[in-house]
Parts: structure tokens; C-alpha cells; sequence
């Protein structure tokens, strides 16, 4: 079992271990944001109300951050939705919930939905039977069946819960009303609602009307300050709108969650770019033709999950070896095999980082929020053409699926790199003796070890990709020097790319003695729990990685130099991440890991236990 | 749009044209009449090797790429026609011509075959069936006959084998063919209509190993093909097609089986070729300057 029997870690902790019996608070508990929770089962329109709620919050000028919780199948089964709103940016979920909205009994358990003590628990009545005697819990009941009956919309209980969530918080209840029109729509003669939209606006109505004000509200809400064109979407979305931007124009791709939105996004948007989204038999076909379409000469992509990622392994070399710019996006959930379909984690990152069998240079990205998700899409396809291989980006189903807001992208500073191109610039660079009466050859040596690429219409480039080994036209060989030859120039390729791309973001205090380093989701929690962690007197430096490989070697050596203590923070069970890192850095075998790997994401509580007590860390 | 994309073709091409690397398949080989016949279409179609794309799968057929002188695809084993897919659409300008074995085409890479016949993709792909498998040195192949003894089937093979022509016509192939690579003059016919044919093209060519098929030789398919022609098979009719491809006399049908039009890939999908930028040929810097208002307004669509 090797390398999962005894993990390299010096100090290893993860947050299923109950050790302590100190409750470190959620950081709801502590003001400045609250967490609002709808559940009933999967189709009763759970998302749908998430989303409207969190909509109105960003248009009011509140941040927010939008989870969600649900079985893998389409109707029944429990599905939440939970809104945490706060005053700055956030991108967790708090651990606790304020106020809980129930349309079915199997969301009504306000401790197995961690509703707070005191908190509200509105109900639909004709669903749920609040407990005899007692509760910790202000159980708010709604007849919010026989509302949506009467007023001839029975799907309409989500938002005649809506409306009277609006209420309970104290949400002005203009914003909710433009964003439910937005959502339902107008008809086309100017100005009138559609009938669905009427519906929507008087369920809503419906239901503030039919509970009381709270007071004070269960949480203050949190300032609004507004602004302009802020935008509400998901990481997936994010990345998929960066690769439109920055340039793709082929996408192949076989569903799968949580990495289909990616999809479903650019078939919407690609034949508008004269672009193509094909929907193909599986991810074997998907990855080869985004090859084949990367040789060709077309910004290409496709996006999965842990399984198809594991079909398109051998495609994986197939674009080191042809030296083809392709964007392969794994949006990460828990394995092995089917795993857990529904949930989070980052266990496929050693999986990343090998990328199929064989030795073949090529690099591995990561995104850690909206902002990122976007220029990291951008950076991508930059990468891949620039160095004519493979980039990996990986996502988790946390930001995947995970919703928030973010200030709007920056196109007009998009800047592109298609790297070296023979027709750009050619026969001469790069084109050395004619042999078979034409100059070019397709993997010929160069100072920066980057070979002139060509792709099929250009005249002149005519050449071979090849999968088996192949001298520098691309005629295959066994030649023991030829064969060293493409392996080292393969090697040297990506030398330079620290020069390129930043593949490490440095946030908070750089002489704090505590250091963290982390990638994707994890990410903002750490951020949120550091600021929680400050005004108690615990600082640190947190060490995004943005590029995992090649890793960006020399930096991180000062990172592990300037601090004293290091937590590395990941998803998975093994260290993988950490692992990566003693490999290649001589400092990293006094780390500590934190790790989390029971498919939920990190909750701000649990970092901040780490970061806080390190004494009570065991080994 | 890439320099020099779209220069005028040159014309007069040769048979010689189309050679690159001296073929290193055994001596006496099926194959070679295959390439013999793909470069003489090739010739006699004046194809621009600058414009056109061989794209190859593995095995001995596989390594056909570095013999004949266009752009080459030499990918993995069964994914020949997925590459294609990419390279058909990124910009169906080019000429793409798939070339594989039955092990490639029929075996690990069954399911593309049927995928890409529904879709019409717009390639003409050429199967070099020999009936066993070469490369690595004679196991069972798909189109083995049940009961054929290998070093992987010393008892003989106990399955049917796959009827990649009947499932072709099934799966809405538009121009299915059989040739022989004993006959030459009529395989250029087929793989010239073939690449003329706008749609997925099947050219199933019967092409003997020497080495290690001592069953299915020359002579064995000599004996078993049907002129099509000579028995006035009307390759328009879908129903004789259908019966030509189940056959049920031991025959093996020779020459054009079926032909229809029905829109291929890239124009059901939008994408044109020929002065239009295709996905490989725009000038994406241009499109982002000149389209950023719309850029814009997908974005704020998010807002």
C-alpha cells in the first residue's frame, strides 16, 4: 500500500478526528454574516429559491455564498440550499444555520441541519409536525400548500416560502420582487408579466403576508454597500465564460457531475463564436477530439470528473507526446471509482500530476474562487498553446457547484498567447536543412527547447504528430539518441514558466510565524478563518497555489523559510498535496496537515481550530 | 486567419507525390496495395498534401501515416476516429482521410465507428482488415471467424465475429464500400468516391497478412468476393444494401455496397469551411477586440 499506509506527515490532523471539548463558534456566531437553509426534496424548486434569495442580497450589495447539499437522482431524496450573506466576501458556508426553511419532514431536523439554538424553523404545515413540548427552536408554521392551491400554482411553495423568509430576515422586499421577475420573465409585449411571473410575484407576496415580523430579526443583516454590475454565478460558469473569452472554440465533453455546467454553458454560448460543443459517446472520445482538434489549431477544451478523467489517462500523453495545446478541467469529487458523486474533495491531484503513463512535461492549474476561475481559464489556454502541451485545471464541487458573487470580469485585459506558430513566422526560424526538400520540421530543437509549431493548412508545416516516439519530423524511431534528445528538449520545455505565469498568490502576514498553504475550495475558508483568527492575536501568511506543477519551486522555499510553523491544508486523506511538496522542497517535511476527506467542504470553524491551537495538535 | 491558409491549389499532382517513407510491413504484405491505392486516389483527385490529414490508429495498418506524404495523426490505439472528429471540425476545409486496422477499428475502438457513422462525420476511413492481429504477432481479432485458432484462442475462437459493415449501414454510414487490396484499380475507385462523398465514408478493405494469417490469404477472398457491378447491385437501394451486408452464401460483396446524402457533421453543427474562419483558422485576438460588447453582455448576464 505504500504511499497510502503511512502518510509523510510530520503532524497529521484531520477535522473528523473529536478530540477537544471546546467549541470553537461557527463564524455566523460571531456577527457579521447568518446562513439561511431551505430544504425539501429534489424538485420542489430548492435551488431555484436559493438562488433568487442570494440574488437579491447581491443586488442589495451584500456578499454571499450559496451551497448545496443533494442525493445523486432527480426527484425525492433530501436537497438543501443554503444562503450565507455577509458584509465582505465570502465563498464558505458557516456551519450553522439561522434560519431554516422546511417543505418536507425530512428537512425539519433542525440538528441534522445545524440550526442554531434560538434559531427560526419555518415550515410548510401541511408537510411537517413540530415536536410536542419544548425546543431549542422558534418553530414558525405556514400553510404554504394550501397557499400555492389557492392561488392555482402548487410549485409554488418554494416562493411563497421565499416571501416569507423576506420577512423573517427583514429583506426589502423590492429587490426580491425584480429579481423573481427577472427569473420568470415578461411577455413579449412591453411591460406585462408572463402568467408564471404573476404567480411567482403574488406567492410571494402570499407569504410575507402570512407571517409576523421578527423582532429584532434573528441576525441583523449585514450592511449594503452597493455596487456596480457585481456579478452572481458559479465557479464552473466563471471558467466556462473565461474559455469562451479567451478564445475556445472546441469543446467536447461527456456529462458528469459536478463538471456539466461547464458544458451546458458554452453549448449555450460557442455556435455564436463559430465555435463547436459537442455532447460525445465518452470522455475517451471527448479528450482525442479535443486533441485533434488542438493539432489543428483550435483553442480546445474538454471537462470532467475523477471517472472520466480516468478514461482520458492515455489521451493525456497522447498530447505531451504530439505536443498539442489541449485544456483538460477535472472538477474534483471524492473517489475511488464512483465515489461520491454529489459531494467535494481533492484527491485526484497526484492523479493530476502524473497524467497518464510515460514521462511528459505538462501543467497542472488550480482555482480557488470566482475571480481565479476566470483568469485562470484565460491562463490556461495561454499555457498550453505557449508550451504545446496539456493543461489541467482542477475545480472541486465545492466551487463547481457553489455559488457567489464577484465583481465583473475584466475582457478588455485579457491578453492572449498562441506561441510560436510557423505560419506566423515562416520557414526560417526554427527550419534548419532541407532533408526530404522542405526545412521544417515539426520538433526541432530550439533554444527554449519550445518547437515551431504547424498545424494542417499551413503550407510548408506539412509534418507527422505522432504518439510513438519520433525524431524532429515526426517519423517514429527507436534510436536510442534521437529518443534521449526529444525526451530532454520535452523536459526543458516548461523551464521558464515561473517567468510567465504567477503560480502562487501570497495573502495576509508575511512575518507571522504561521504559514498555510492550500488550493481550491479550502482556499476562502482559510482566508475567513485567518481574519477571524487576527483580532485573537493569531496571525499568519496564506500561500495560494495556483499552478501545482511545475511547482514554483523557489518561492516556496522562502515561504517555508519565513515560517516557523506550516499547515498544509487539503482534501483528501493521504496528503497528496504535502506529499507533492517534500518532494520538491527541502522544508517541507516539518509541516503540519490538515486534512478533510467526508465529501463536505471545510467549515471556517474547523481551520480555525487548526490554526488557533497547535498545541492541542496530535500526531 | 492563419498566413498562407488558403493558397490556390496546385494541380498535376503524382502518384509519386503521395510517398514519403518506404513502407517496413512484411514483404508481400496487403497493405501495400492498400497504400498503392490511396496515394493513386490521391493523385487523381490532385488532393493539396498541404490541406489534406491522414489520420492513423495503431497497428500495422496504423503505421500507414509516415508512408503517404500529407499532414499525419498517428494517435492511440482505437481512437482514430475521435482525433478526426476534432480535426474535421476545427476546420472542414481539410481533407481527412482515417486509416486503421480491423483491431483499431473493430475492436478497441468499436463504439467511435458507430458514433461517427450517426453523425456523418465528413472523413473517409479505410480499414485494413486482415483478420488477425499483426503488430503483435497473431492473436484473434474481431473479424476472425469463430473457431480461429491463435495463440490467444489455441482452442479456436469462441466468438462471432463483429459485422462492421452491417452495423455501419445500420448506424447511417453514407457510403459504405468493400475492396480488395489484390485489386487496386477498383479500391482507387472506391476511396476516390469515398473522399469526393461528403459523409462518412467506410472503405472496408480486405488486405491479407502473409505473416501470420495463414487462413485468410489472397487466394481465400479471391475465391469468396462478388463483383457488385457484374450482379447489378444498385448501391442506392438501402434494402440491397442491407442484403449485400448479410449475406448469408459465404460471399464476401466487392465494391460499392451503399451511397445516400445526408448532411454531415460540420454543417448540422454550423461550422463551414472553405473563406469562413473555422475554429483553427480565426483570429481569435481580432474576434476579442471586435466582439467584446458582446463578451460584455453574456457577462453581465450573470449580473
Amino acid at each position: 500500500m505504500g504511499r497510502f499506509e503511512a502518510s509523510p506527515v510530520s503532524v497529521r490532523r484531520t477535522v473528523h478526528e473529536r478530540s477537544s471539548g471546546v467549541r470553537i463558534p461557527a463564524p455566523d456566531e460571531r456577527g457579521g454574516s447568518s446562513s439561511w437553509r431551505i430544504g425539501g426534496l429534489a424538485g420542489e424548486g430548492i435551488d431555484t429559491a436559493g438562488d433568487l434569495l442570494a440574488k437579491a442580497h447581491v443586488r442589495a450589495g451584500r456578499h454571499v455564498w450559496v451551497t448545496r447539499h443533494f442525493p445523486s437522482r432527480i426527484r425525492g431524496g433530501l436537497t438543501t440550499c443554503t444562503v450565507r450573506v455577509a458584509g465582505h466576501p465570502v465563498a464558505a458556508p458557516s456551519g450553522v444555520v439561522d434560519v431554516l426553511v422546511a417543505l418536507h419532514a425530512d428537512g425539519a431536523d433542525p440538528v441534522k441541519q445545524s440550526l442554531r439554538p434560538g434559531g427560526i424553523l419555518l415550515y410548510d404545515e401541511s408537510a411537517v409536525t413540530p415536536p410536542d413540548g419544548p425546543t431549542d427552536h422558534e418553530w414558525v408554521a405556514l400553510d404554504a400548500t394550501g397557499m400555492a392551491k389557492a392561488l392555482g400554482e402548487p410549485r409554488a411553495r418554494n416562493t411563497i416560502m421565499l416571501g416569507a423568509s423576506a420577512r423573517i430576515l427583514g429583506l426589502d422586499m423590492t429587490v426580491l420582487e425584480d429579481v423573481v421577475v427577472e427569473r420568470f420573465g415578461k411577455k413579449r409585449d412591453e411591460g406585462r408579466l408572463s402568467e408564471v411571473a404573476e404567480k411567482n410575484l403574488a406567492a410571494l407576496k402570499e407569504g410575507f403576508d402570512g407571517v409576523a415580523d421578527v423582532s429584532p430579526p434573528p441576525r441583523p443583516l449585514p450592511p449594503e454597500t452597493p455596487r456596480q454590475g457585481d456579478l452572481f454565478l458559479s465557479a464552473n460558469e466563471a471558467f466556462a465564460y473565461g474559455a469562451l473569452v479567451a478564445g475556445c472554440r472546441f469543446y467536447a465533453g461527456y456529462p458528469i457531475t459536478p463538471a456539466t455546467t461547464i458544458m451546458e454553458y458554452l453549448a449555450a454560448t460557442l455556435p455564436r463564436f463559430g465555435g463547436v460543443c459537442l455532447q460525445v459517446e465518452d470522455e475517451i472520445a471527448a479528450a482525442n477530439m479535443a486533441i485533434g482538434a488542438g493539432f489543428t489549431g483550435a483553442r480546445a477544451m474538454t471537462a470532467t470528473s475523477g471517472p472520466g478523467l480516468s478514461l482520458m489517462a492515455e489521451a493525456m500523453g497522447l498530447a505531451g507526446s504530439t505536443e498539442t495545446p489541449v485544456v483538460i478541467v477535472d472538477c474534483m469529487r471524492p473517489g475511488p471509482s464512483t465515489g461520491m458523486p454529489t459531494k467535494t474533495g481533492q484527491e485526484d491531484l497526484s492523479f493530476l500530476l502524473h497524467g497518464g503513463h510515460g514521462e511528459v512535461p505538462h501543467v497542472v492549474l488550480a482555482v480557488e474562487d470566482l475571480a481565479s476561475a476566470f483568469t485562470t481559464a484565460i491562463d490556461a489556454f495561454n499555457l498550453a498553446e505557449h508550451y504545446q502541451c496539456a493543461v489541467y485545471v482542477a475545480l472541486d464541487l465545492a466551487l463547481s457547484m457553489g455559488k457567489g458573487d464577484t465583481p465583473p470580469f475584466d475582457v478588455d485585459g485579457v491578453v492572449l498567447d498562441r506561441g510560436k506558430r510557423f505560419a506566423r513566422v515562416g520557414a526560417t526560424e526554427g527550419a534548419g536543412a532541407p532533408e526530404t526538400g522542405e526545412g521544417y520540421a515539426r520538433y526541432r530543437e530550439t533554444a527554449d527547447a519550445i518547437p515551431l509549431r504547424a498545424v494542417p493548412g499551413d503550407v510548408g508545416g506539412r509534418h507527422y504528430a505522432n504518439s510513438t516516439e519520433h525524431d524532429e519530423r515526426g517519423y517514429t524511431t527507436e534510436v536510442p539518441a534521437t529518443r534521449v534528445a526529444m525526451v530532454d528538449r520535452r523536459n526543458r520545455k516548461l523551464g521558464d514558466i515561473d517567468t510567465l505565469h504567477q503560480g502562487l498568490i501570497f495573502e495576509g502576514d508575511k512575518d507571522a510565524p504561521l504559514g498555510i498553504i492550500a488550493f481550491g475550495s479550502p482556499v476562502p475558508v482559510i482566508r475567513e478563518a485567518l481574519a477571524l483568527a487576527r483580532p485573537q492575536g493569531v496571525a499568519g501568511e496564506l500561500c495560494v497555489m495556483r499552478r501545482l506543477l511545475p511547482l514554483p519551486r523557489a518561492e516556496l522555499d522562502a515561504f517555508f523559510d519565513r515560517h516557523e510553523r506550516v499547515l498544509v491544508v487539503e482534501g483528501n486523506s493521504t496528503a497528496q498535496l504535502l506529499s507533492h511538496l517534500r518532494a520538491h522542497c527541502p522544508e517541507a517535511h516539518r509541516a503540519e496537515s490538515l486534512l478533510k476527506y467526508d465529501g463536505d467542504p471545510f467549515r471556517v470553524d474547523e481551520v480555525l481550530a487548526a490554526v488557533m491551537r497547535p498545541s492541542e495538535v496530535t500526531a | 486567419m492563419t498566413d498562407g491558409h488558403r493558397l490556390p491549389t496546385e494541380t498535376g499532382r503524382a502518384f509519386a507525390d503521395f510517398k514519403d517513407k518506404a513502407p517496413n510491413w512484411c514483404p508481400g504484405c496487403g497493405d501495400f496495395g492498400v497504400l498503392g491505392a490511396m496515394q493513386r486516389a490521391a493523385a487523381e483527385l490532385d488532393l493539396d498534401p498541404d490541406r489534406t490529414v491522414l489520420v492513423t490508429g495503431i497497428g500495422c495498418s496504423g503505421n500507414v501515416t509516415a508512408f503517404f506524404r500529407t499532414y499525419g495523426f498517428h494517435g492511440v490505439h482505437g481512437r482514430a476516429l475521435p482525433a478526426a472528429t476534432g480535426i474535421k471540425l476545427a476546420d472542414p476545409a481539410l481533407t481527412v482521410l482515417v486509416a486503421g486496422g480491423d483491431g483499431d477499428g473493430f475492436g478497441i475502438g468499436l463504439g467511435h465507428l458507430v458514433h461517427a457513422a450517426r453523425r456523418n462525420l465528413d472523413v473517409t476511413y479505410i480499414v485494413m482488415d486482415n483478420q488477425t492481429y499483426g503488430l503483435t504477432k497473431g492473436q484473434v481479432s474481431p473479424t476472425s471467424a469463430q473457431g480461429f485458432v491463435t495463440k490467444t484462442t489455441p482452442d479456436g475462437s469462441p466468438d462471432a465475429p463483429v459485422d462492421a459493415l452491417a452495423l455501419s449501414l445500420i448506424a447511417g454510414a453514407t457510403y459504405l464500400g468493400v475492396g480488395f487490396s489484390g485489386d487496386i484499380k477498383r479500391l482507387t475507385e472506391l476511396i476516390k468516391g469515398a473522399v469526393r462523398h461528403e459523409g462518412f465514408s467506410l472503405v472496408q478493405t480486405m488486405s491479407p497478412c502473409v505473416t501470420f494469417n495463414k487462413t485468410n490469404t489472397f487466394s481465400w477472398y479471391k475465391d469468396r468476393l462478388v463483383d457488385l457491378e457484374a450482379e447489378g447491385h444498385d448501391p442506392t437501394d438501402r434494402a440491397a444494401a442491407l442484403h449485400q451486408v448479410t449475406r448469408t452464401d459465404g460471399r464476401i460483396p466487392h465494391g460499392l455496397i451503399f451511397r445516400t446524402e445526408r448532411p454531415p457533421l460540420h454543417r448540422a453543427v454550423g461550422v463551414l469551411g472553405g473563406r469562413e474562419a473555422a475554429p483553427a483558422t480565426e483570429d481569435l485576438e481580432f474576434t476579442l477586440r471586435s466582439r467584446a460588447a458582446d463578451l460584455k453582455a453574456l457577462r453581465d448576464r450573470f449580473a
